[in-house]
């Protein structure tokens, strides 16, 4: 089994062979977190990419600062300056009143659903990898099952029943994840 | 929670991870951008080093050379052979003073 390098070994890769797949490797760790965190500031898809975009690009250059804490709790909180900055600028700029803006906001984001959302991704991370795989496959890639499993070597009744149970298992966890943190 | 829940769960998150894709491949864009600009500057600064240096040094002492024994230079001619290299190295040092830092 692959051991998976620590965040300080890939910074250290970045820093002094300026490898830049140890920055992707990296930034795939904490992207959801990071967007996650733009959304609920921005309250907007686009925005929230862009800031995103933006924390992690500012992150690579000013990565010889970087004190050896969370790498994503740092790059969060460059996009939370990045985010408020942006809300800033966006506010002095608007002309129309404040909260007309904010109303047409709301409607593109729903917090109830990005907890919701945050709450699947980490109960798919918590399952073994072959399962988290068949999910993949299956909701990510839009894989159909019949083909799922000749890649996995088992019939398709199979793959449905272990499907079923991981559905099931997610239900579960979900259900009994408090979405009003 | 129902399985049409569930199901409308997963779209949503697929449309996420795209978004999340989407900035991966954008972020390392601008990285790999960065490299090779970083790559660049490096053999540009080496070979300047290599080969500009030098020759600058060549051409201010013929400068300066024909600048002390030509008879043939207009006297313009010559201060402005003596005055680049000045000139130059005038520049050079108020560069590197104006980013001097000194390191604690």
């Amino acid at each position: 089994m692959a051991i998976r390098p620590t965040d300080i070994e890939l910074i250290r890769e970045v820093l002094q062979d300026s490898n830049a797949r140890a920055f992707e490797t990296l930034m795939k760790r904490y992207t959801s977190q990071v967007y996650g965190a733009a959304i609920r500031l921005m309250k907007d898809e686009e925005n929230a990419q862009e800031v995103t975009q933006l924390a992690f690009i500012q992150a690579y250059k000013q990565l010889d600062s970087w004190r050896g804490e969370n790498f994503g709790a740092w790059v969060t909180i460059i996009a939370n300056h990045i985010a408020l900055r942006l809300l800033e600028k966006e506010k002095r700029r608007q002309t129309e009143p404040l909260d007309e803006n904010t109303d047409a906001q709301d409607e593109t984001y729903d917090e109830q659903k990005e907890q919701r959302l945050q709450s699947l991704e980490a109960a798919v991370a918590q399952l073994p990898e072959a399962d988290r795989q068949i999910i993949r496959w299956h909701y990510y890639e839009d894989i159909p099952l019949q083909i799922i499993a000749q890649r996995v070597g088992q019939t398709e009744n199979n793959i449905k029943v272990r499907m079923y149970r991981i559905r099931e298992r997610l239900k579960k966890v979900l259900t009994s994840t408090p979405t009003n943190l | 929670m129902t399985d049409q829940e569930l199901d409308s769960l997963f779209t949503e998150s697929a449309k996420r991870q795209q978004s999340v894709e989407q900035i991966n491949a954008s972020v390392m864009r601008s990285v790999r951008r960065d490299l090779h600009l970083q790559l660049v500057r490096k053999w540009a600064r080496l070979i300047g080093g290599c080969f500009g240096v030098p020759l600058a040094l060549v051409l201010y002492g013929f400068a300066l050379h024909e600048a002390m024994s030509g008879t043939a230079l207009q006297t313009p001619l010559r201060v402005a052979c003596i005055a680049l290299p000045l000139i130059t190295i005038g520049l050079l040092l108020a560069v590197r003073l104006r980013n001097f830092r000194m390191e604690v």
